[in-house]
């Protein structure tokens, strides 16, 4: 259950810092980089599920009419098989890569899908945003990993640095 | 327990089905989505209000006792113009009674300022802190203060019109997206056309209207204005004028139909922070 009530708080948090952010004209996909978190720590099925419902949320605060955001934050579940598999969960400089593809991964399918809308304010505006994020990627995640890990070991739960001890469980 | 591969093929069958389903359900998840986020969201604007009023006290007595008696002195002289339209506004509707002509929809106006903006629709997008519970509906125009340099005086234009409405929240399409079209007409030559979507061009906005007469002169710069022929759209709200086009031709004929036009757009979208709604009198 305080798992359960964890998840959701710092979510809920991440989904609405992300908007506020967007707000001001950025991307920064902290909830991505939450749902990676918890994917590692949880495992990649969970992390489909947080990741589909977080990008509903997303997509749904900023009036979207299609949830891309919610496929997009779901793919990256995908990011942790492969982490999993071939990263490193104890190197904090390691982590601008998931960081990076992360972010990718979540804001690519929606600058694709809008690039019409886009071009509106035009192509700089674009990638602008594209390497904005992506930036914002690989800076947050390893400050994410080492935050959201010392709430979790000060909750009694299960941690982000120990992920691939067990990943037999996770996969 | 499931084994992997049945795994991904019921997550990517239920991920297609809520896909495909999602035009039924999206409206509702859009209003208990934003309705769920709206308390958190207008207590952070709450906090940078209080903070922004806050910093009144730090000018003089004397600075706020002047502006208190400039605003009066304002007040009333709106007090004053008011009373004549009311005045106007009544003699119009027993007017109309007489010869037997039906009301013109009379409209409130609702301030609300713009709580979100999605950076990847940036122009094309706004969600307002005004809903259902303020009387907002679908379909209602959203227009915004701006500078009339040719008059030299404050003016209101068009921003764009309520797509969708959640109990205390709006989505706003601007006059720049694909959802939003305006019934217009050009000024000089009474010409009605239809407005809608459109991109920035350099500092500018431009908005393509449609469907002109094509047997009429126009020229550049003459003002595009709503119609009006809406129930939901006042008339003769300004929405921009007719901007130039190449070789200094305004106009362009389509398949011998139509004409169609390039309107640079009254709003500089770069500078919206609060608009206004027009929610028709009940």
């Amino acid at each position: 259950m305080i798992a359960a009530s964890y998840i959701f708080i710092v979510l809920f948090v991440s989904v609405m810092l992300e908007v506020m952010a967007g707000s001001s004209g950025v991307i920064i996909p902290l909830s991505a980089l939450a749902v990676f978190y918890f994917s590692m720590v949880y495992g990649w099925r969970f992390g489909l599920f947080l990741g589909f419902i977080s990008g509903l949320a997303v997509d749904m605060l900023y009036g979207r009419d299609i949830p891309v955001s919610a496929l997009s934050f779901a793919a990256v579940s995908g990011v942790t098989v492969f982490w999993l598999l071939k990263g490193e969960t104890k190197d904090f400089y390691l982590h601008v890569v998931p960081g990076i593809l992360t972010a990718a991964i979540a804001v690519t399918p929606v600058l694709l899908l809008h690039s019409e809308e886009i071009a509106v304010s035009g192509f700089a505006n674009f990638a602008f945003l594209f390497l904005f994020s992506v930036t914002a990627g690989a800076f947050c995640l390893p400050f994410l990993i080492i935050f959201l890990d010392m709430l979790s070991e000060w909750l009694g739960m299960e941690l982000y640095r120990s992920a691939r001890e067990n990943i037999g469980e996770r996969m | 327990m499931l084994s992997r591969q049945n795994f991904i093929l019921l997550a990517g069958f239920a991920i297609l089905f809520i896909v495909f389903s999602f035009a039924i359900v999206r409206n509702f998840t859009k209003r208990v989505v934003s309705d769920f986020y709206h308390p958190f969201f207008s207590s952070v604007e709450a906090v940078s209000d209080k903070a922004a009023s806050e910093s009144l006290f730090l000018r003089g007595k004397g600075e706020l006792a002047d502006q208190v008696l400039k605003l009066q002195k304002e007040n009333d002289i709106m007090s004053a113009k008011m009373s004549v339209l009311n005045n106007l506004k009544r003699e119009n509707i027993e007017l109309r009674e007489l010869v037997g002509v039906g009301k013109v929809p009379f409209f409130n106006c609702l301030t609300s300022e713009i709580v979100r903006r999605d950076p990847v629709r940036w122009y094309e997008k706004l969600v307002i802190n005004r809903g259902s519970a303020d009387g907002v509906s679908e379909g209602s125009i959203v227009i915004s203060k701006i500078l009339r340099k040719d008059v030299g005086g404050a003016a209101f234009a068009v921003v764009g019109r309520i797509k969708s409405v959640s109990l205390h929240e709006s989505v706003v399409s601007t006059i720049l997206s694909d959802d939003c079209s305006l019934s217009v007409m050009v000024s000089g030559r009474r010409a009605h056309g239809i407005a809608g979507s459109g991109r920035k061009t350099g500092r500018t906005f431009t908005v393509g209207i449609k469907y002109l007469p094509k047997d009429v002169g126009y020229s550049s710069g003459e003002f595009v204005y709503t119609s009006g022929l809406s129930g939901l759209t006042p008339s003769s709200l300004l929405i921009g004028k007719l901007a130039g086009g190449g070789e200094g031709r305004v106009v362009s004929v389509k398949d011998n139909l139509y004409a169609e036009a390039g309107m640079e757009a009254a709003v500089n979208f770069d500078n919206l922070h609060f608009v206004l709604v027009l929610v028709p009198e009940k």
